[in-house]
């Protein structure tokens, strides 16, 4: 009998292990049928409405918003001034932020996973939180926190230097890296666990140095990384948080912002907005290209033979010190730094004696939960996102067995790719090409009228969330054997039953997760919210951003730290309750 | 805890007989079976042994029905179970299989892992932990009932999964490799105590293995897989006796390779082949015309050492090994032939000339050609 | 695609599948219809574009006295201009009610605007030099850009004057919007070209304000910030988000600087309204100008957009207004100005923004 210190984690040997020889997952489910109807469904989730928009780049003439059939003027303006300033700048922060956060979420990952640093077990529920929030909530929190009469320099601390490190590219690329992390962490986690110690130690043994061994380990887990890079920059280079808070406060372009104003300011051109948008989609399929020559081909997470789960490097006290600097300081600028920016603007009294801590006051609390107007977008968009969520799962764990196949490459590949464009792309071009696709003329002739329903607006939170979604199922699911499945099978159970008794109970945590994540992304989405919502049934982020643009600032992000919190609450309860109702074995099948 | 079900090992519907004709299955441009045809009997334990790659592993995931089949035909029981657009799913083939890398579901307890192979028997819960219990108690993890696998040795999971596959008293079990994973000396043991249930469950059994070791001890019959096809399928004692091909040979254990010329007939079954002068009798494969080259395979069992000048060939002595029972011996034949594993019991120096004789049940001529050709397969 | 482990389960794994799509589906539908079905009635629903923060006052106040069901899309202007330029072809509103008339000009000249259509009220002289000659849109009530604010508390002499902006004494001290995403702002920077004599002099202008280290933030709300946070002394915005900041905080301030530009913010009815519904719409436009809708319309947002000075003779303005006539105000022209919009919001972002 095999006992090991760290019994929490060898539960997932079994899933997150060897995978044999012949590791191609086979979960039972939406097989032969399922596949066409995946295809069609995001052929309409994503496809058409993506491929509306991007025509309108060359071809305005198509939706009515311009004189020319065929033209590359967009392309010519997008390529020239400020927005091309942004596209180089957005590529440039994108690269370096998926660079750094790889390199803290490995780090992270390591700490976790192979050493005895204390307060590892909370670090992934940390890392979900991070996930969790809104990146607009990162930008305000850091720009609240050094802007002139910010938070520090309430406490009297007044560092221009911050600041102006802060309110720049280096503060832009900072704050996308930091949101990084996380996907970073996942993946890597992922890839660890199923690495076994062996590999440092054949390094180890044959005179490697503890450096060395990790020049052995890290090709290994190189699939990871660069799977992980790639998320990290297609996710920096379309988000619109940072871009409209930070960055534009800095004067620092990015091409999200600048596709921003050509749809947003009068007069609208789409095709500029396409151009861009065309830029962005190409330069994610570049990162996925880079990705795949970079691994020649080879499946991540398929560690071979038969592994045995690594032991914990016991720190030093020097190690220990320095593996908790890092991991306190990530997440104080992860977490600590927005949620306390955040919350100190959301006391702030906005006009009158606003200078000194005595102004702080809760009356913009009080008035998130006196306003009647603030309940039925709550509850519309709670359950919105619930349904989003929901689906999002069912169709991402249908994605991600599709991906980690390791046959039918070229499919996988262009599947692949098209989900990495569309994570690279900003959701407020999906929410036009929405518009574009759906709003169609020949649509209402034809009886179908989904344009202006909440169905359609499902729909688009759905195309906003599956992308990124089926890419974080990815790893959970590659790490469920095949072998599982199989024999559940074999020893009599059907299709439905293998999935309630033995995939689900493996994937449980992470379906959970996942469906968490869409949740929360879902509950505070703007930009297809704003662009598709139906007269009549206004959305939570909408509801808010309206308080922000009525010059509320105190009641508006008042009324965003209690939708955050109110999220974490049900993230928190979510998570007690799966502790609470679910099988003491279900816990301990992946982590 | 409550004493032990007695437990019931034989097969509640009777051994199953198994049926594959011409079974073809390709991945992609790969053809993992090519046209491949067994019977396995009722009760009958039927190992397949080859090489990585030859297919083993794939005809028996047909046969479990995790594979499709490509064209051909499989039958258990006389019910036709796949071949054309028929494909009965794993669960209703009511078989039992234990897994390479045991597949114990990791958030079930042992006896869970086990009891839920009873589920499709439809038992009570009472009675199924009562016979799980039985069951792991049989592969001897008496107490460990409540264990998790990662709480188990990998001997232990693995008996956990013998258990889950056998307390079902299913009608024919497959086996993929069951022991590879494993040490050797537990390998030996386990290996003994599959043989041991399977007979006494009365099942059907077929099993999958590159070792011929395991594959001799545990089977009625062999079947010898190689690129997709069956090369050989016979009795454990035929195989090795008789192999049909040099791949067969060389797969079940030769210790060298001689080359020579074919002779005329000797005694009934044997044939006098011309080797470094000297005139030896050997088992004639297929195609063996007197006056073509041909190859000797000789199994280590069949080589003996005498005295320089009592034997029909001499050699060199190149390497001497301990062995505990005895000395294994490197021999150089004058022509730079090399002979491994020669045993005896008296340790030989190196360098020394010896006589080297070959018995001619354990030496397999087979024409030049052939071998030449089947030497790059395995 | 057809693989290996795959097949086994296709039989099975097929309706297994297919039970999970639709069942997911299913959910969708049903969840959503639910919503979709609830408000339906007798009368053509009528939808409400709007980014006026009286608006759901409007609406709800509309539907009482009217009984007609009205549906509103309340967003701020940039993303409902989005909105409405996407559905060009198939036009889902009915009135688009946002401030600033070269957005609406703009419209007009793209054939979505009803026109012809004014309600019978009385007024003022102002309101009448605001209807565009065919009539395409319907002006609400006017603001001005920009009101310089300021805190009184920090500043005891504020500017008397544009060219005041460019003394040492405002440095790195003065924060407008960004036209290219605050509407109004738009109007303010063609404004000043127009007051200074044409769009080279403006340009000199808005150069030197640079030069003196003028900050460029997104909207009101976000350059009122910073003046609130110091980062700023002074605030060019939209005089209503001025006088609102001054009823929050009583030593917030703001000054009319001469010439002041009229913003009005007006209604337009789509060119997708026909019959009933174009009834209803007109119904809607006459409702927001009688008094019952001014009433309204001053008591929706009493600390933003209702700060506005009315176009009728008969209502009076907030107390918190000055005199409308006492200041110096101009009207620019949309359809001169609205189609450089774009040209100048760009020379602005790369000259003055960056």
């Amino acid at each position: 009998m095999v006992r090991r210190e760290h019994q929490g984690l060898t539960a997932t040997e079994a899933v997150a292990g060897a995978p044999g020889r012949r590791a191609r997952l086979a979960l039972p489910g939406l097989a032969g049928a399922g596949r066409p109807l995946l295809g069609i469904a995001l052929g309409l989730l994503l496809v058409l409405p993506m491929a509306f928009f991007l025509a309108v780049a060359v071809s305005p003439r198509l939706f009515a918003q311009g004189p020319q059939w065929f033209t590359l003027s967009n392309f010519a303006q997008a390529l020239s001034g400020q927005t091309l300033q942004g596209l180089v700048d957005s590529l440039v922060v994108g690269v370096v932020a998926a660079a750094v956060a790889v390199a803290a979420g490995s780090a992270l990952a390591w700490l976790v996973q192979r050493t005895t640093l204390p307060g590892r077990r909370i670090v992934p529920i940390l890392v979900w939180a991070v996930l969790l929030s809104p990146s607009y909530l990162s930008a305000l929190g850091w720009e609240r926190l050094v802007e002139p009469d910010g938070v520090l320099a309430q406490m009297g601390l007044h560092a221009l230097a911050l600041r102006h490190l802060v309110m720049g590219p280096i503060g832009v690329t900072l704050v996308l890296a930091t949101r990084g992390v996380p996907f970073a962490f996942l993946t890597v986690s992922a890839a660890l666990l199923g690495l076994g110690s062996e590999f440092e130690e054949a390094a180890r043994v044959h005179g490697a140095s503890r450096w060395g061994a990790l020049r052995v380990a890290l090709p290994i887990v190189a699939p990871a990384l660069w799977s992980a890079a790639a998320i990290v920059f297609a996710e920096s280079i379309s988000d619109f948080g940072v871009a409209s808070t930070l960055a534009a406060d800095a004067h620092f372009p990015v091409a999200t912002y600048t596709l921003f104003t050509a749809i947003d300011s009068t007069p609208i051109e789409f095709g500029i907005a396409a151009a861009v948008a065309w830029l962005l989609v190409a330069a994610g399929g570049l990162a996925i290209v880079a990705q795949q020559r970079a691994l020649r081909g080879r499946s991540y997470a398929v560690l071979g033979g038969r592994t045995r789960l690594a032991g914990r490097h016991r720190l030093g006290p020097g190690g220990m010190a320095l593996g908790l600097a890092f991991v306190v300081g990530l997440f104080l600028a992860a977490l600590g730094i927005p949620v306390l920016g955040a919350v100190s603007a959301s006391l702030l009294k906005d006009f009158g004696a606003a200078y000194g801590l005595h102004a702080w006051t809760l009356s913009n609390y009080r008035r998130v939960f006196t306003d009647d107007g603030l309940l039925g977008p709550i509850l519309l968009s709670a359950r919105m996102a619930a349904i989003t969520a929901t689906l999002a799962v069912v169709i991402g764990l249908a994605l991600a067995r599709l991906l980690v196949r390791r046959s039918a490459s070229t499919l996988t590949r262009v599947l692949d790719l098209a989900l990495i464009g569309a994570v690279a792309v900003p959701t407020v071009v999906l929410a036009a090409g929405y518009i574009f696709a759906y709003n169609l003329p020949i649509l209402a002739r034809l009886g179908v009228s989904l344009y202006g329903t909440l169905t359609l607006l499902g729909m688009g939170y759905l195309a906003g969330v599956l992308p990124t979604l089926s890419r974080m199922l990815i790893g959970p699911v590659a790490q469920v054997q095949a072998s599982m499945v199989d024999a559940a099978r074999v020893h009599g159970a059907g299709g439905a039953r293998t999935w309630q008794s033995v995939v689900v109970p493996l994937l449980a945590r992470p379906i959970l997760w996942a469906w968490l994540f869409a949740w929360v992304g879902t509950l505070l989405e703007l930009p297809i919210s704003q662009l598709l919502y139906p007269p009549g049934e206004e959305p939570l982020s909408v509801a808010i951003t309206k308080h922000l643009a009525n010059y509320d600032f105190g009641g508006g992000t008042a009324m965003m730290v209690v939708s955050v919190l109110g999220a974490l609450a049900v993230v928190g309860a979510a998570l007690g309750l799966f502790r609470l109702l679910v099988p003491a074995g279900w816990r301990r099948a992946g982590s | 805890m409550r004493p032990a079900a007695r437990l019931e090992l034989a097969p509640e519907p009777p051994a199953h007989p198994v049926e594959a004709h011409e079974v073809v299955k390709s991945f992609g441009a790969k053809v993992a079976l090519d046209g491949v045809s067994l019977r396995v009997e009722p009760g009958q334990f039927v190992v397949l042994l080859g090489p990585s790659g030859s297919g083993k592993t794939t005809l028996l995931r047909c046969v479990a029905g995790i594979e499709r089949v490509d064209a051909g035909t499989i039958a258990i029981a006389g019910r036709r179970v796949a071949g054309g657009r028929l494909h009965l799913p794993p669960d209703r083939r009511g078989l039992a299989m234990v897994f390479q890398d045991y597949a114990l579901w990791p958030h079930m307890t042992a006896e869970r892992n086990v009891a839920y192979a009873l589920r499709r028997r439809r038992r009570g819960p009472g009675e199924a932990r009562d016979r799980a219990r039985a069951m792991l108690e049989r592969v001897g993890l008496g107490g460990m009932f409540a264990r998790y696998p990662n709480e188990l040795s990998g001997g232990e999971q693995q008996r956990v999964a013998l258990a889950r596959a056998l307390v079902g008293n299913p009608s024919l079990l497959l086996f993929d490799e069951p022991l590879s994973n494993l040490d050797a000396n537990l390998r030996e043991q386990l290996r003994v105590e599959i043989g041991t249930l399977v007979r006494e469950s009365g099942a059907s059994a077929l099993y999958i293995t590159h070792d011929q070791a395991e594959a001799f001890a545990l089977g009625d019959l062999v079947g010898v897989l190689r690129g997709g096809r069956l090369e050989q399928f016979d009795e454990a004692e035929a195989v090795y006796t008789r192999p049909a091909t040099p791949f067969v040979a060389r797969f079940t254990g030769v210790c060298g390779e001689l080359q020579g010329r074919a002779g005329a007939a000797a005694l009934p079954g044997l044939r006098t082949v011309e080797v470094l002068g000297a005139r030896l009798a050997v088992r004639p494969g297929a195609g063996c015309s007197p006056g073509e080259p041909v190859r000797v395979l000789a199994r280590a069992s069949a080589v003996s050492l005498h005295p320089p000048g009592t034997a029909p060939l001499v050699g060199t002595v190149r390497d001497v090994a301990f062995r505990g029972r005895g000395y294994d011996h490197l021999i150089e034949l004058p022509d730079g032939t090399r002979l491994t594993g020669v045993h005896d019991e008296a340790r030989r120096e190196r360098g020394a000339a010896v006589g080297v004789r070959l018995a001619a049940e354990g030496a397999f001529a087979f024409p030049e050609a052939s071998a030449v050709s089947a030497e790059g397969a395995s | 695609m057809g693989a290996g482990p795959m097949a086994g389960r296709r039989a099975r794994g097929r309706w297994a599948g297919l039970t999970a799509l639709a069942a997911a589906l299913a959910l969708m539908g049903a969840a959503c219809s639910q919503a979709n079905a609830s408000g339906s009635s007798g009368k053509v629903p009528l939808v409400v574009y709007s980014a006026q923060g009286y608006d759901s006052a409007m609406v709800t106040a509309f539907q009482k006295a009217t009984g007609i069901p009205t549906k509103l899309v309340d967003d701020s202007t940039g993303p409902l201009l989005a909105r409405v330029q996407a559905e060009k072809d198939n036009p889902q509103w009915d009135i688009l009610w946002v401030d600033g008339a070269t957005a609406f000009a703009a419209l007009d000249q793209e054939g979505l605007l009803h026109r012809g259509f004014e309600p019978s009220v009385a007024f003022t002289s102002v309101g009448q030099q605001l209807i565009p000659s065919d009539k395409s849109y319907i002006p609400t009530g006017v603001t001005t850009m920009a009101a310089v604010v300021y805190d009184s508390s920090k500043v005891s002499s504020p500017p008397t004057s544009w060219q005041d902006l460019l003394s040492p004494q405002w440095s790195k001290g003065i924060g407008m919007n960004d036209p290219s995403v605050s509407g109004p702002t738009y109007g303010f920077v063609a404004g000043m070209m127009q007051q200074f004599g044409g769009a080279a002099q403006g340009e000199a202008f808005f150069e030197k304000l640079k030069a003196n280290g003028l900050q460029v933030f997104q909207t009101n709300g976000d350059t009122l910030h910073a003046l609130t946070t110091g980062q700023i002394k002074l605030a060019l915005v939209q005089s209503s988000a001025g006088i609102g900041a001054g009823l929050q905080a009583s030593s917030i301030k703001s000054v009319f600087l001469p010439t002041q530009t009229l913003m009005p913010g007006c209604i337009g009815i789509s060119t997708g309204a026909k019959g009933a519904v174009l009834k209803e719409a007109e119904r809607f436009a006459e409702f927001v100008l009688s008094g019952a809708g001014q009433k309204v319309q001053q008591g929706g947002d009493p600390q933003g957009d209702s700060l506005y000075w009315p176009v009728l003779s008969s209502v009076a303005p907030l107390p918190a207004l000055p005199d409308l006539s006492a200041l110096q105000t101009q009207i620019i022209d949309p359809t001169l100005w609205g189609p450089r919009e774009a040209g100048i919001n760009q020379w602005f972002d790369a000259n003055i923004r960056g």
